[in-house]
């Protein structure tokens, strides 16, 4: 009897152990925007845990939210996973703790050749659409010459809008073009968390 | 004895239709919803107001307290999060359900709300498969019951209006429809 009962105590403690060490083992360490964005080259594809202060939802789909640490320029961007799905616009500005899977993104010139030409092919396209325009305008200027007027200066200000945002594409295109050149590797790495799980922290709202 | 295929059809047709009524309408509302997704926010009213502190405000002065004085003179004061700088002109303010976006050279800002869209929402939350790890299954059953409702639809009336004849024409142009756009866009 007492053979087995020592038996008995032994297994409980063996287990015991065990899963103090499958505790110990689960006790991850949680990083920081600014230590993720320093190691992130070396944890892609691992599981990770960050802390930081939602910034913005995507409040269209939730599917990105972006995060900040203790200095708001370093940032995160943070991708709903399957798990997830989508991010509660109400966690903006609230404390959270994401875990999830590092993923990498690169940007090589291979990538900006396909970039810049999807946009001069968009910008051609925009350019033709009132280029129509205005030639059906003459057709009927001599009958409704105000309201026609109004209409092309209208896709005017569209297309102009869209040149500014071509402009700062372009921009951008050329500045990764930059960097590229600069840097030792042949492409721009960027880098996020596809979320697994989104714990946010309480924040006791002032009233005073 | 005969099997009556058309009897079971029927009443398939009937009770896996009462039965998934409501998933239909939710899944075909928020349908809608999410196909226009870039005309609107489906599950969200963002509202933004235009604010005037009529005052600069500089960075060293915003501290917690300050932050929530600001909020008092919008009345948000009890919705108070927390702050911070996005850069060295703007301070943003976040409130439970929005935030305020001051530039504190000229003390305008822009206060926005957002708030659940009423059906909506909750229609959304199911759409994106967002309820708990079970509810995949529950809307993969509500697929299959559509595929079901589909067959057994065609096969529901005999004669004149049946599939056979008139069901044929438009089951038909109902095909079509489809492969036409996939013909010009693929």
């Amino acid at each position: 009897m007492l053979k087995k009962l020592s038996v008995i105590v032994v297994l409980a403690l063996i287990f015991a152990s065990c899963g103090n060490n499958a505790e110990e083992q689960e006790e991850v360490k949680v990083l920081t925007v600014a230590q993720f964005n320093e190691q992130a080259e070396n944890l892609v594809d691992s599981v990770v845990t960050v802390e930081g202060t939602v910034e913005h939802v995507c409040k269209h789909g939730g599917k990105r939210l972006r995060m900040f640490g203790e200095d708001p320029e370093v940032i995160l961007d943070v991708e709903a996973g399957e798990e997830i799905n989508m991010f509660e616009a109400e966690i903006e500005g609230s404390d959270v703790i994401i875990e999830g899977i590092v993923a990498e993104f690169r940007i090589d010139n291979a990538y900006l050749d396909e970039w810049e030409a999807k946009e001069k092919a968009k910008l051609a396209q925009d350019s033709t659409v009132v280029a129509e325009g205005e030639e059906s305008t003459e057709e009927v200027a001599e009958v409704e010459t105000t309201e026609e007027t109004e209409a092309v200066e209208e896709e005017h200000e569209e297309l102009n809008v869209n040149e500014h945002h071509v402009s700062d594409v372009f921009g951008q295109i050329e500045k990764y073009r930059k960097q590229i050149a600069e840097s030792e590797k042949d492409y721009l790495p960027f880098y996020s968390i596809t979320c697994t799980k989104v714990t946010v922290k309480e924040i006791e709202v002032m009233t005073k | 004895m005969k099997f009556k295929w058309r009897k079971w059809n029927r009443a398939t047709h009937r009770d896996v239709g009462y039965f998934f009524f409501a998933l239909a309408v939710i899944y075909s509302l928020s349908g809608i919803a999410l196909n226009h997704i870039n005309d609107w926010n489906p599950s969200y009213v963002v509202k933004t107001k235009e604010i005037n502190l009529s005052n600069k405000i500089t960075k060293q002065e915003i501290n917690e307290q300050k932050a929530i004085e600001i909020l008092k003179l919008i009345e948000e004061e009890n919705n108070y999060k927390k702050f911070y700088f996005p850069d060295d002109n703007t301070l943003k303010i976040f409130l439970k359900g929005g935030s305020v976006v001051i530039d504190m050279n000229t003390g305008k800002g822009m206060l926005e709300k957002i708030s659940r869209r009423k059906i909506f929402y909750e229609f959304n939350l199911l759409h994106y498969n967002n309820a708990g790890k079970y509810w995949k299954w529950i809307s993969d059953a509500f697929a299959v019951a559509l595929m079901l409702l589909a067959i057994t639809g065609l096969f529901v009336l005999k004669g004149k209006n049946g599939i056979t004849r008139r069901g044929a024409w438009l089951t038909i142009a109902g095909i079509l429809l489809p492969l036409i756009f996939l013909l010009i866009y693929l």
